[in-house]
């Protein structure tokens, strides 16, 4: 007798599950361990993409439903349409492209290479970098990049990159000597910047830039990159972006 | 933020935790139950079906069947809510490995009594029912145990399918104030209250339905 | 006539161990099987409830023949009261319990009626101050006269008894005889299957000699143990006697 109130509690969970979403309520599948980007501050989810997204919503007056995955879930949330937006500093890749569509670039940003300080370690150009070890989270964009631009170059390979769960394991490895290198994106750098003894050893500019990620066929890509150009306009967003950066 | 508020602030994710961890092990007993009971019928064709059921499962690595569920079944025209997920995978597998644990439970019961029941004039269902489940459940519970404790290790992957539970509060806090060793020692803390509290649970169950001579203790 | 059975055979994995046999018991009335290990004892207990299906013969139980493949088995096996030889009783449930299950489940009596009639069927096997005991706290003597209480529980119109002694010690074998007898007092039909000479002898019942798959002889116990014809069968009972305990005094 239990069992079946419990197998139709699990059904009716399914059913309200699966029901048709709310009219003007976007669903943003979101990693908040991206400051300044994205990030929790007392429990709030907060961020330079939540503002610029935020204020596309009080332009259309819709609502957002928020949900937290881990990074790669937040990807497949928005490959499989449980998502219809997905923001925290997203570099958009070729890789990604294929599955799901990009907003315009919204934001520059480079790729650092950092050290602790007191290692004193300054790459001048790239022939040194294969003698150190490199180190990111999985799912990053660094990966396409080193497959693609390094290695043909023999400057480093795939294979010699360790990966990690999230920025905070790479940075306890760096902290700790077991690692020469984090790649970290810039506006990541600068928020560690000011807690932790790192430096740029070395700086990649000119291949990265955010965007916002839509389902494959999304129409609110399209509103959305209208907002930007029209609404927002450049300057307003760039006050933005310096606002969070510094 | 001193240890106690970082304690506070995971503490969110705990409801999350246990959640996923129930409905996972509720449909890991229901699977593995009716698979134990449905091979106790011994119809062949049925058992070899239940023998690639079980090996599927216990194979598979709980990651790569959560997200052919989640993310996969949505190409199919199939969107599912993130704890059905859960239970659709972990609970799935969880079910696989405990119908293993209820078939060697259902070998330790004198086959004289089945026969008894049949010398009765019990039908087939009610000795299932009356006579060789409520023995399995009893000689199961270390095998039950153990493995709802694998329930309890795996349910952070409900944080990939966007369950806040505790790792998604960990990850966030950490990155945040990237105080990783105390933020993870304080997770570690967290899980080992909540398999206390889980296994407490099932052995004052046990005690409760325990019968002596049944199963040594 | 409660039960007739004609050229019963079993045969199975190229043994024949039955191969016609040949008996009756009426009501009331208390019949003892006897014979050498092997000899189909117990298959012909468990043909009798079809838990085993002969491979021919014909068995009329109550007048009706169960071996139709019609048959209803499960009432049949309602109507017959089976005590094994290790007892059986159902290990995760109290002396009470084991003895309401068919009553609540198959006659689908009410909780305190099933109990009712359970507590009258325990006191009659003197078993009543241990209704809420499990069978791994009761002793060999005790479980049986559960498993016994058990069986009467649905009233039956025959009790089988197999091999009720052996399980037990001596001295809770003596005890059998004289519950085989209150048994007889209250006009309960039974055949018992067993190889303990005592028991044959003091239950005061006809003997059948059950042996190479068949009756050979059916008699008193005096006649039949010590001065049959065939000196076959003498050669048997009096090998039994040497590897059986010398006969105990009488109480």
């Amino acid at each position: 007798m239990r069992a079946i109130t419990a197998l139709m509690g699990v059904l009716l969970v399914f059913l309200v599950g699966c029901s048709k979403d709310a009219e003007n309520r976007i669903r943003v599948a979101v990693t908040p361990a991206s400051p300044p980007n994205l990030y929790e501050e007392n429990g709030r989810t907060v961020g330079l993409d939540l503002e610029l997204f935020e204020g596309y919503c009080k332009a259309r007056g819709c609502t957002l439903q928020i949900t937290a995955y881990d990074w790669q879930g937040m990807l497949g949330a928005v490959v499989s349409k449980q998502a219809d937006v997905a923001f925290s500093a997203i570099s958009i890749t070729d890789q990604r492209k294929e599955v799901m569509d990009f907003s315009q670039p919204y934001m520059e940003n480079t790729w650092n290479l950092v050290s602790l300080e007191k290692r004193n370690l300054q790459l001048d150009d790239l022939s040194q970098l294969k003698q150190y070890s490199i180190g990111y989270p999985r799912g990053m964009a660094y990966s396409d990049f080193i497959r693609k631009d390094l290695e043909p170059k023999g400057v480093y390979r795939l294979d010699q990159v360790k990966l990690y769960p999230s920025y905070n394991e790479v940075l306890a490895d760096l902290q700790n000597g077991n690692l020469d290198l984090a790649f970290l994106d810039g506006t990541v750098a600068s928020v560690y910047r000011k807690t932790l003894p790192i430096r740029d050893s070395y700086v990649f500019t000119g291949f990265d830039r955010f965007g916002f990620a839509f389902p494959k066929g999304s129409k609110l890509r399209e509103d959305f990159d209208a907002y930007l150009s029209n609404e927002l306009k450049p300057e307003a967003l760039q006050a933005i972006i310096d606002k969070w950066l510094n | 933020m001193d240890f106690p508020q970082i304690i506070e602030l995971l503490g969110k994710g705990v409801g999350y935790t246990i959640g996923v961890t129930v409905a996972c092990s509720v449909t890991g007993m229901v699977i593995g139950v009716a698979i134990a009971m449905l091979h106790r019928l011994d119809w062949k064709p049925l058992n070899r079906v239940l023998g690639a059921f079980v090996y599927v499962f216990r194979a598979l690595p709980v990651l790569v069947l959560l997200f052919i569920v989640f993310f996969g079944l949505p190409n199919l025209g199939l969107r599912v809510p993130p704890v059905v997920s859960m239970m659709l995978s972990l609970g799935v597998i969880a079910g696989a490995y405990l119908s293993e644990v209820f078939r060697g439970a259902l070998d330790s019961i004198d086959p004289n009594e089945i026969m008894a029941a049949e010398a009765m004039g019990l039908s087939r269902l009610q000795i299932l029912l009356f006579i060789e489940m409520p023995q399995m459940l009893r000689f199961s519970v270390p095998g039950m145990v153990n493995e709802f404790t694998t329930v309890l290790k795996y349910s952070p992957f409900a944080y990939t399918v966007g369950i806040p539970d505790v790792m998604k509060e960990a990850m966030a806090l950490s990155a945040a104030t990237l105080r990783g060793v105390e933020i993870y020692l304080a997770v570690g803390l967290i899980y080992f209250a909540i398999y206390k509290l889980l296994v407490t649970f099932i052995w004052a169950l046990e005690k409760r339905y325990r019968v002596p001579g049944l199963t040594e203790h | 006539m409660l039960l007739t059975v004609r050229n019963l055979v079993m045969a199975y994995d190229g043994r024949t161990v039955l191969d016609g046999v040949n008996f009756d018991l009426e009501e009331g009335e208390l019949k003892i099987v006897m014979g050498p290990s092997g000899c189909g004892k117990s298959t012909l207990l468990r043909c009798l409830n079809r838990l085993a299906t002969p491979t021919g013969g014909q068995i009329l139980f109550q007048g009706e023949d169960i071996l139709r493949p019609d048959t209803d088995v499960r009432a049949l096996r309602q109507r017959i009261g089976f005590v094994f030889q290790n007892f059986a009783l159902y290990r995760h449930l109290t002396a009470l319990e084991n003895v309401t299950l068919a009553l609540r489940r198959l006659r689908r009596l009410p909780v305190a009626e099933a109990n009712a009639r359970a507590r009258h069927e325990l006191s009659r096997m003197d078993m009543l101050a241990h209704q809420d005991k499990y069978p791994a706290q009761l002793s060999g003597g005790q479980k049986q006269r559960v498993a016994i209480a058990r069986a009467l529980a649905m009233d039956p119109a025959v009790l089988y008894f197999d091999e009720p002694t052996s399980a037990l010690d001596p001295l809770m074998a003596r005890e059998v005889v004289n519950m085989l007898h209150q048994l007889r007092r209250d006009k309960v039909s039974i055949l018992c299957v067993t190889h303990d000479l005592y028991l044959a002898r003091a239950a005061g019942a006809r003997v059948l000699f059950l042996d190479q798959g068949k009756i050979l002889a059916e008699d008193e116990p005096e006649r039949l143990f010590d001065s049959h014809a065939d000196p076959r069968i003498r050669a048997f009972f009096r090998q039994e006697l040497e590897q059986q305990r010398p006969e105990p005094l009488p109480i």
